[in-house]
């Protein structure tokens, strides 16, 4: 089969009041660069660790490149590279020793120079012999992200990989993300939307152990939704016979029918416009609208970014 | 062989060796000077060894406590385990290879210990006691049954702290204190595995020790010395079900 990950009416209750999962499938295509998202205590976790052999499932199933992740471990996870919750690495170790520690384990071959290139790669080469017992945060996720890449896996599992980052260090994570998407096939968990946005070519929406819609982002804004916002500054602050009819603006414009469903102050002279339409050119024709009924329009912005807007209707 | 390396590398790397190895030499300082301080000559070859024995107990539980108590359970307490267990290794390979390390370690110090012991006896007294090597060989059946249950004790827990304060407790505290109770109401504390440690001396006497009713007054003590043979069946009894059920739970651990 082509499909990296097959995920079947998966199952997990931790005790009979906590049901994580509630019978989800899933499936990754190789090749697929795949965002996992949904908010704290959806599942995402549960999911992964599943795949990743730390739990057992209650039922359902769990494959990997066609192989039973629950009956089979040590031949699932041969090609999977992971990072799992914050990593935490024994302190008394270096860089190299837990490189080397889980290379030999994996049986990596060329072993000493792969490490060397981990460890260029995510920029602590300078670090390569100081104890991990004193490193950042930051640090020990870029070593962990050198460990799931040690073996040069096709499949790469990553849980939050930029929890408890700075913007830095979350902007490192997503390029190095970025540098290997086209070779891997990627599945990684967030509840950071522009995470996701900007690193996933699909999406994975899971909430209360449920998966709610999983397609491209475009294809989600086009079938699931329309609910699109703008944020407008004015030259004048708007009256409010002008809100009421920004309020009860619909637009009957064929395929770019639209409707504002609220206008809010954010500012002295910026309001925020949500309304529903299916089409991005709605937004244009909001924009047009707005300028021939005189209101003085000095900026004009989409607001925030459709997978937000999607990720928090349908978590409502 | 990759874990046991690593494992080993944590005790070498750590205080915990250190710590013990400091305790070792206290004991030895103290075989070595009290007796020099108090005016009292040193006992001769047999006596020196079981000078040394007497402590066995102690170390043997400071070895387990220090070096088995949190080897489980550190993986899932501090989430090292999310680096090392989504790896295609079984939980089998990764209990032995912490386990055999743990005993490596634990050993290894007794060995040391049991050197240090027939050196000073050679030095002081010109000759080891031959029955020193069976005695040796009683302390580490002693030090594989405790860990074992240590071992036990280890994956049942969450915390490294409850687990290394339970092992202490169990054999330091728990099961002599109830020893010590029912050897004062007449009993042997057969059933208890820390009761076998007096073997572990005993075995340098010949003919070995028979247990004994001591009259103190108004109560009675029973001096027990369970046989050799009785000691290996206990500690058995202890260590096999100890590994499986250690195991086992092991193996059922989740990383939620």
């Amino acid at each position: 089969m082509d499909q990296m990950i097959k995920i079947e009416n998966l199952t997990k209750r931790y005790t009979f009041k906590i049901l994580a999962l509630k019978g989800i499938s899933l499936d990754l295509d190789k090749g697929d660069c795949v965002g996992f998202l949904g908010p704290n205590g959806a599942g995402k976790s549960t999911t992964i660790k599943i795949l990743t052999g730390l739990l057992k499932p209650t039922s359902g199933k769990a494959y990997i490149d066609g192989k039973d992740v629950t009956k089979n471990k040590k031949l699932a996870l041969r090609s999977v590279g992971c990072l799992v919750e914050t990593p935490e690495f024994y302190p008394y170790l270096t860089p190299i020793d837990t490189l080397t520690y889980l290379g030999k384990i994996r049986g990596v071959e060329d072993l000493d120079n792969r490490i060397e290139e981990m460890l260029k790669l995510v920029n602590l080469t300078e670090w390569a012999d100081t104890r991990v017992g004193s490193f950042s945060k930051g640090m020990k996720q870029r070593l962990g992200f050198a460990q799931t890449m040690l073996h040069d896996p096709e499949l790469i599992i990553l849980d939050e990989p930029s929890s408890g980052l700075d913007p830095k260090g979350m902007a490192e994570i997503r390029d190095l993300i970025n540098s290997i998407k086209r070779e891997k096939t990627i599945f990684l968990s967030s509840h950071m939307l522009p995470e996701v946005q900007q690193i996933a070519d699909k999406v994975a929406l899971i909430n209360k152990g449920e998966i709610l819609a999983y397609d491209t982002v475009e294809a989600l804004s086009k079938k699931y939704f329309t609910v699109k916002e703008v944020v407008i500054e004015t030259l004048e602050p708007l009256t409010k016979d002008q809100m009421d009819q920004i309020d009860n603006y619909i637009s009957k414009n064929g395929e770019n029918r639209s409707q504002v469903k609220d206008i809010t102050k954010i500012g002295d002279k910026k309001y925020n416009i949500t309304f529903l339409g299916e089409t991005e050119e709605c937004r244009l024709v909001l924009l047009k609208w707005l300028m021939s009924q005189g209101i003085p329009i000095i900026t004009f912005n989409p607001r925030g970014l459709a997978l937000e807007s999607i990720y928090m209707e349908m978590i409502k | 062989m990759t874990i046991i390396r690593y494992e080993m590398l944590k005790f070498l790397r750590g205080k915990k060796l250190y710590i013990m190895m400091a305790i070792i030499a206290i004991f030895v300082g103290a075989v070595l000077i009290i007796p020099l301080a108090v005016g009292e000559p040193y006992p001769d070859t047999k006596g020196m060894i079981e000078f040394f024995t007497q402590f066995i107990n102690i170390i043997v539980i400071l070895l387990v406590t220090l070096f088995g108590a949190d080897s489980i359970v550190y993986d899932f307490e501090k989430g090292t385990a999310f680096v090392l267990y989504p790896n295609p290794v079984r939980r089998r390979t990764i209990f032995a290879g912490k386990l055999a390390a743990a005993l490596i370690i634990s050993i290894a110090v007794l060995c040391l210990y049991y050197l240090l012991a027939g050196v000073i006896d050679l030095g002081i007294n010109g000759s080891v006691p031959s029955r020193i090597v069976y005695s040796l060989a009683l302390a580490i059946l002693y030090t594989i049954c405790l860990m074992f249950l240590t071992f036990l004790i280890s994956t049942s827990m969450r915390s490294t702290l409850a687990s290394s304060v339970l092992v202490f407790a169990t054999f330091f505290l728990i099961m002599p204190m109830i020893s010590g109770i029912l050897s004062i109401v007449g009993q042997k504390a057969w059933f208890l595995v820390t009761s076998m440690v007096t073997v572990i001396t005993d075995i340098l006497t010949v003919p070995f020790p028979k247990s004994a009713v001591i009259d103190a007054g108004q109560i009675t003590v029973v001096d027990y010395h369970p046989t050799v043979l009785t000691a290996v069946i206990v500690m058995a009894v202890y260590a096999i079900p100890a590994l499986a059920l250690a195991y086992r739970q092991f193996n059922r651990k989740e990383l939620d």
